[in-house]
């Protein structure tokens, strides 16, 4: 640009305007943004775990405490006591009564016909008998009893020996269903 | 500042969230067992007062199976049964038994002898099947002490029942 008479209307040299537009930092204010955002949230967690630890060592006070109100003898008489009547109904209904299976005989017992020993198994269901008569007829009479007899399975006459007196000592072996026999 | 929050984010937030998970199962186990226990031990609690109210009941039970061998029971009530029916009581000897460990219950084995006559017999078997601890009897042998003698003798094998006191 020319002077005119010392007066410069136009500067030489131009100046660059510097103009800042936004957004030419984001990514640092992204960064940043994260980072707080990052503390923050690792801060709540850190709090929140610390009163998370308070809960369960609060919890961990109350077990202790439910564990000091046990009276722990009481306890084991009641588990006892549960055993017990788990069980008893079990054992009544196995119960087996000899008194059932003698009465039964006993009623079918022929009047000349006289024990003289006896030998009875609830293991294998076996009862032997030994018994004194008058005649072979008197012993078919008994054997027949005893088979009528209620629960007597089978009846097996092992032998029949006269004695000096004149009577008949016989032995006998019954067999038996157990359930009927020794039950009420 | 990007690469750096993404590194806290690994190294401080995810263990800090792992942390807090594992912490808040552990907690919910807690407040579980809390719970359970609070009610069964309620529960216990009813039984006691139920169980205190009928003790004479529950004793007289405990005597059917009792908790143990009780031996010293067994004895006292074979001898007073044998005195009471006429029986003299010539042998008695108890064992262990056959026993099942897996078993709800456990067996004591009694071997007794005994002499006298037969309604005397009778009359004790009668008075055994009815004793409150239950008795099985397992075997009867009985024949005269000597050759026509009026008193007999008797072996009776039986199966006492008690439960383990352990």
């Amino acid at each position: 640009m020319s002077d005119k008479g010392g007066l410069q209307l136009l500067p030489e040299t131009r100046h660059k305007i510097e103009v800042k537009i936004p957004g030419q930092n984001r990514l640092i204010s992204i960064g940043i943004v994260l980072l707080v955002l990052v503390l923050i949230v690792y801060g709540s967690l850190a709090w929140y775990s610390g009163s998370t630890d308070a809960k369960i060592a609060d919890a961990d006070n109350q077990l202790a405490g439910i564990e000091q109100q046990r009276d722990k003898k009481s306890e084991a008489g009641l588990l006892t006591l549960s055993k017990q009547m788990a069980i008893t109904g079990q054992i009544i209904q196995n119960h087996i009564f000899w008194s059932t299976a003698f009465s039964k005989l006993e009623a079918g017992l022929a009047g000349s016909v006289q024990f003289k020993s006896f030998s009875a198994q609830a293991s294998d269901n076996t009862l032997h008998i030994r018994a004194l008569a008058d005649t072979y007829a008197t012993i078919a009479r008994q054997l027949a009893a005893f088979t009528g007899t209620d629960g007597v399975t089978d009846v097996n006459l092992d032998g029949v020996t006269t004695l000096t007196s004149g009577k008949l000592d016989f032995n006998t072996k019954l067999v038996f269903d157990r359930t009927k026999f020794l039950t009420k | 500042m990007i690469a750096l929050a993404g590194l806290l984010f690994f190294i401080l937030l995810m263990p800090a969230y792992n942390g807090l998970s594992a912490r808040r199962t552990a907690l919910d186990e807690r407040n579980r067992l809390i719970a359970e226990r609070t009610d069964i031990l309620a529960k216990i609690n009813e039984l006691k007062q139920e169980s205190a109210k009928r003790a004479g009941d529950i004793r007289q039970f405990s005597y059917v199976v009792p908790a143990g061998k009780a031996p010293a029971d067994l004895v006292a009530m074979i001898q007073t049964l044998a005195s009471q029916n006429g029986l003299q009581l010539t042998s008695l000897a108890m064992g262990a038994g056959n026993n099942d460990e897996k078993a709800p219950y456990l067996a004591q084995s009694i071997d007794l002898g005994l002499a006298g006559g037969y309604a005397a017999f009778r009359s004790f078997i009668e008075s055994l099947e009815k004793n409150v601890r239950i008795i099985d009897i397992e075997s009867i042998d009985a024949a005269p002490t000597t050759e026509n003698s009026p008193v007999i003798g008797f072996r009776i094998k039986a199966r006492a029942y008690f439960i383990s006191s352990r």
